[in-house]
């Protein structure tokens, strides 16, 4: 065992954290579980002693009382097994599925506490492999690992105690021969088990290949890349099938040796017993043999349950340490209190430095202003920072020093709900849920009246696209409605004029939009940010001529500052900008 | 079955056959050391043998054992490697087909069910093949094998052996059948938990700028609720199973001692022992069977899960190739970079409505074409069509002056350069992600380079550690959006293409960068033709020729002054462009 990987007791701890809220009535089961391998054990001395009834009277008159007697009581085990295994089955799948349940709705918490930034480093794919096989891998080994753990246990003891009181010697031969085998197939789903991490890694990569090549797929059509995706997933494809030929032919090794240990367990019965029987008062019968036979056989199922629980475990062990470490994802702060009703709108960046990662600072010593009811526009070149600046202003970033102030509170001392409350945006990202149109506007608040949506429908120009489907708002928008680039921003707009917030984010909020239907939106934003604070950011710079101030980012530093006549008269990179939108190129 | 059947080949078939003659072998080896015991019982009984001839015995049973061992070793062995060989085989396929699909079929199907397809759906299949074909193989050849050794001195034991099969295929049915339904119920809530997932990774930021937070968990929450009550009721109802055979069998054991008193108590005397150790016998060959049956349980835990993966894995694979490659690979001489569209209409599958109708217009090689057109009047899809990405319903779209469907799907997209709306990025380099695809030559270094530049990429890749080298994650979420757009700019001019398709690419970029770029491309791909989604006028307003489209349809073509004299539509764009300037 030179690379077992080493057991987490922190990992074991906060999955045991999930189970224990049900350890009353997993107890129960597991003693359930208990209950029904002492039946099974029984069962085969009781119907041993209905044989042996038999066997007494095969020379003159049968006992039939005895025998019905002895019958009854068997019956009556049987009857209880069945009950016992039927409560231990059901009531461990339940307790499991809901284990599982629950771990998936932590983990789904989870993901609206995440820092954003993390968001920045882990795949899609990925996230949802530890919300579903992952957490299914969990439930499987609570039913079928940890759940049956004492019952296995139960009948092995209870098993070669029977044994070892019928005929010790026999008993003897069997347990030699089942541990035997029990060490061989541990000693194969050991040398399996490296394999299996392989396997697993070469899986995940295959997935994210897939993954990638349907999230790109109109890429990979226009550009005639399909042969390129094909051999390199027929690449990872048949590593990932040599190395699981490879690793299953010793993980099947199990079964062959149990039978063989089974098998040679009969003919050693059958020998010794013989051999002892030749012997007077040895006190072994024929029934003892046939009692043996099935002990063996029972033997098995609990040695090869712990055979071949390491490697399950180890399976679980992984998922459960993806689990855990999704769930220990560094996570938001949200230590701040409410903010008063009335917001002013005021903003004040202080010295205000960022960066995604150490040591690569994107904003540097960031400090502006804004005034009450200001519309400010943030203008300069591609990956000047200015994004970053609505992230950080929006709490998904934390800055990495100095502040930013609202009606001087600083942002950290607010709470995000009142933050995000208080700050209307529209992303450059468009984004929309399966569900009904209504429920992509209302964005699943049920805050703004009928009235209110129609109005806002009509002011956004989406009076076109309602007509257009089927069931008009109330149609389920998903991957396969048509819904264009252009629309979609229109929507995201209308979700944000829906929110009536006192201070307004616009991150390229029309740059899909044509102009004709940009212009209409303009006058409702422009009402809109009337009275409000409101920070545009656009590169048509048409936008943004009537805006109060005017920030001219470039790498992270704020280089003009000024309103749009001020900043033409500087002839400096605004002038500059503005000249090559309304030169012909 | 069929499918996995099919993918198994020639070669994986006969192998297969191999293996299940090992198996019979087995079970037959197997079930022959209990037939011996019983000999042996009846040896010690009549007190006939010697210890010779039951030591004998046992050498020959201990062989037999070792043969039925080396035999299962070697089935397995066979199994594992056709199993591989075949889920490897699907998986393929499976792949093959889905990057061959159109963008209507991935979206019809819905590209997160594909994924789920394409991954758990083909684990299941690889999983059963791998736990399930031996003991599948076995279980029934097991059972016609107890059948046939168990000697029935007495029609009672045969009527008892027939109840008790028929009493658990009775059950195993029920169990299909129930599992079978639970299925095709609320099968697809594991879709939709993944659907669910993905979004919410996705909006994120929307998530939170909205507050929508609780919202949103909630419709998780109900979704879950869904799923881990499909969970529990697909395995209670196979958690049922084996404690009703153990009660089953245990229960006939102690029925048949009951009997078998009754009828030891009938004959006579001479005959009692053999009446009672063929009733032994009976009873062990019954534990051979609760062994072969509880093979057959675990199978049951998979046959229903894979039956439906199986039918969800079919559907993709038996979808027609919508988009069929033709023949040519070259155009008609003289026509090289046209474009023309010839009464062409389009329509999503499910929708009422035509995408667009009636698009007609002549693109000469080397000419600059603008599309204008409001927000959601199908320029994506005119675009769209002209690579194939979608195949026209009516009419034709003809390039270099062949229709389109003519030629083979290489040749066609290997004169085509196109930059989509949202630029994706492949993980990576940014290296591999320039040089993306098969175009009409291969990309060396200097021409990765010279793409770069004149996609106005070169200097952020300069900035970046490795510069070309430098590693892109999937989806590209290691750039900006501007960034992003430039590299996706970048891979189409590095193909050096004939026709180049703007899919109103420029959104997320400066206008100086905008305008540095065209000037650059204007110098590096000068004869090419090029179709430009733009909202920018003054994008539009230099190009050869403008098209104009509303709600679906072309209603303007010209020039800038041609359509300002003659196209409503046309002019209030201009006029709302020029508002802007003077504002300015």
């Amino acid at each position: 065992m030179k690379e077992k990987k080493k057991i987490d007791r922190a990992v074991l701890k906060r999955i045991a954290a999930f189970i224990l809220p049900y350890k009353v009535p997993l107890c129960l089961v597991m003693l359930a579980g208990v209950a029904a391998a002492l039946c099974n054990v029984l069962i085969p001395d009781r119907i041993q002693a209905i044989a042996d009834r038999i066997q007494a009277g095969l020379s003159g008159e049968p006992d039939f009382p005895a025998i019905t007697r002895e019958a009854l009581i068997a019956g009556g085990i049987v009857a209880l097994l069945f009950v016992f295994s039927l409560i231990f089955n059901r009531r461990m799948e339940h307790y499991a599925q809901q284990i599982g349940g629950n771990l998936r709705l932590a983990l789904n918490r989870k993901l609206d506490r995440i820092a954003l930034i993390e968001y920045d480093r882990v795949s899609a794919g990925d996230l949802i492999a530890r919300m579903t096989a992952d957490a299914d891998n969990v439930a499987t080994a609570i039913s079928k690992s940890i759940g049956p753990l004492f019952q296995n246990a139960a009948l092995f003891v209870g098993a070669l105690l029977l044994m070892f009181l019928r005929c010790p010697p026999l008993a003897l031969c069997v347990v030699v021969l089942v541990f035997l085998g029990a060490w061989a197939s541990a000693l194969a789903a050991r040398r399996a088990m490296p394999m299996q991490q392989a396997q697993r890694q070469s899986l995940e990569r295959m997935n994210a290949g897939i993954d990638e090549a349907l999230s790109g797929h109109l890429v990979i059509k226009a550009f005639h890349g399909e042969k390129d995706v094909t051999e390199a997933f027929r690449q990872v494809n048949d590593r990932y099938s040599a190395e699981l030929k490879k690793g299953q032919f010793i993980q099947k090794l199990l079964n062959p040796v149990m039978a063989l240990v089974n098998n040679l367990s009969y003919v050693l019965i059958c020998l010794v017993g013989a051999w002892l029987m030749f012997r007077e008062g040895s006190g072994v019968t024929i029934g003892t043999l046939t009692a043996f036979i099935l002990f063996a056989k029972m033997l098995a199922t609990p040695v090869t349950f712990f055979a071949g629980i390491m490697s399950q475990l180890t399976v679980s062990y992984v998922s459960a340490a993806k689990i855990v470490e999704l769930l220990d994802l560094p996570e938001m702060e949200d230590k701040g209190s409410a903010l008063p009703e009335n917001v002013r709108g005021e903003v004040v960046f202080d010295q205000v430095r960022f960066g995604y990662r150490e040591g690569q600072e994107i904003i540097h010593g960031f400090s502006a202003k804004v005034s009450p009811g200001m519309k400010v526009a943030i203008v300069g070149p591609t990956g000047a920072g200015k994004s970053t600046l609505v992230n950080l202003l929006m709490r998904f970033y934390e800055v990495c020093s100095g502040s930013i102030r609202i009606d001087g509170r600083d942002i950290r001392e607010i709470s995000r709900r009142d933050l995000h409350n208080t700050l209307g945006m529209v992303l450059q990202e468009t984004f929309l849920f399966t569900g009904s149109l209504r429920d992509n506007l209302r964005c699943f608040s049920g805050e703004a009246s009928e009235e209110q949506l129609q109005d806002a429908v009509r002011r956004c120009g989406l009076e076109y696209l309602v007509n257009s489907l089927p069931d008009g708002l109330d149609t389920v928008l998903s991957e396969q409605t048509g819904v264009s680039g252009g629309q979609k921003q229109l929507i995201t707009i209308a979700r944000a004029m829906l929110r009536d917030p006192p201070i307004l984010i616009l991150d390229e909020a029309t740059s899909s939009v044509d102009t004709r239907t940009e212009m209409l939106i303009q006058q409702a934003l422009d009402e809109l940010s009337r009275g409000r604070t409101s920070f545009v950011i656009a590169h048509r710079l048409s936008t943004i001529v009537n805006a109060d101030l005017i920030f001219v980012l470039k790498d992270g530093d704020i280089i003009q500052t000024g309103t749009h006549r001020q900043l033409l008269a500087e002839d400096g990179l605004y002038a500059e900008l503005y000249a090559s939108q309304f030169s012909p190129a | 079955m069929k499918l996995i059947v099919k993918s198994m080949g020639r070669k994986g078939r006969g192998l297969a056959l191999l293996a299940i003659v090992l198996i019979v072998a087995q079970v037959l080896l197997e079930t022959w050391i209990p037939s011996q015991t019983s000999e042996i019982t009846t040896l010690i009984q009549t007190g006939e043998g010697s210890s010779a001839a039951i030591s004998g015995m046992a050498v020959r049973m201990g062989l037999a054992a070792l043969a039925a061992f080396l035999c299962a070793c070697a089935a397995g062995y066979l199994i594992s490697v056709v199993g591989c060989e075949s889920t490897r085989v699907i998986r393929q396929a499976l792949f093959e087909k889905t990057v061959g699909f159109s963008s209507e079929a991935v979206a019809a199907v819905g590209a997160s069910s594909l994924i789920v397809r394409c991954t758990n759906d083909v684990t299941y299949i690889q999983t059963f093949l791998q736990d399930c074909l031996q003991p599948l193989a076995q279980a029934p050849i097991l059972l016609a094998a107890v059948f046939l050794r168990m000697s029935f001195q007495n029609p009672v034991w045969m009527w008892l052996g027939i109840g008790a099969i028929v009493l658990l295929l009775g059950l195993l049915a029920y169990i299909l059948l129930a599992t079978l339904l639970l299925f095709k119920k609320s099968g697809h809530v594991r879709d939709r938990i993944a659907t669910t997932t993905r979004e919410h990774v996705r909006g994120i930021r929307v998530i939170h700028a909205f507050n929508a937070e609780e919202a949103y968990g909630e419709t998780y929450e109900r979704t879950n609720r869904l799923l881990t009550v499909f969970y529990e009721k697909s395995r209670k109802i196979i958690a049922t199973f084996s404690p009703a055979v153990s009660a089953l069998l245990y229960g006939l054991s102690v029925l048949v001692y009951v009997i078998g008193a009754h009828l030891i108590a009938g004959t006579p005397l001479s005959q009692r022992p053999e009446v009672y150790s063929g009733m032994v016998a009976y009873v062990s060959y019954i534990a051979l069977l609760i062994f072969a049956l509880v093979n057959i349980v675990l199978i049951m835990l998979y046959i229903p899960q894979i039956a439906y993966a199986g039918i969800r894995i079919g559907g993709v694979l038996n979808t027609p190739d919508a988009i069929m490659d033709g023949p040519m690979e070259e155009g008609k001489p003289g026509e090289t970079g046209s474009i023309e569209f010839r009464n062409v209409s389009f329509r999503y599958p499910g929708a009422s409505e035509n995408a667009v109708s009636n698009l007609s217009f002549r693109v000469r090689g080397g000419q600059t074409v603008a599309l204008i057109g409001a927000t959601g009047c199908g320029k994506t899809t005119l675009l769209n069509l002209i690579p194939r990405l979608c195949d026209a319903r009516e009419g034709e779209v003809l390039v270099d002056g062949l229709n389109v469907r003519e030629y083979t799907l290489g040749a066609l997209r290997g004169r085509i350069g196109y930059v989509p709306q949202t630029s994706f990025l492949f993980s990576g380099t940014i290296r591999s992600n320039i040089a993306y695809g098969e175009g009409r030559f291969h990309a060396t270094l200097e021409r990765i380079q010279e793409a770069a530049r004149t996609g106005q990429a070169e200097e952020f890749i300069r900035q970046k550690e490795g510069q070309y080298d430098a590693e892109v994650q999937t989806g590209g979420v290691n750039f900006s959006g501007g960034q992003r757009q430039r590299l996706a700019i970048s891979r189409a001019i590095c193909r050096d293409p004939e026709i180049y398709l703007f899919d109103d690419s420029f959104s997320a970029l400066d206008y100086k960068t905008d305008s540095h770029l065209r000037k650059a491309l204007k110098e590096t791909a000068a004869g090419a033709t090029v179709l430009i989604v733009s909202q920018r006028i003054s994008t539009i307003r230099d190009a050869d020729m403008i098209l104009v489209m509303d709600r679906g349809t072309i209603v303007g073509q010209g020039s800038h002054e041609e359509l300002m004299q003659n196209c409503a539509v046309y002019r209030e764009f201009a006029e709302s462009q020029a508002r802007e300037q003077v504002a300015g």
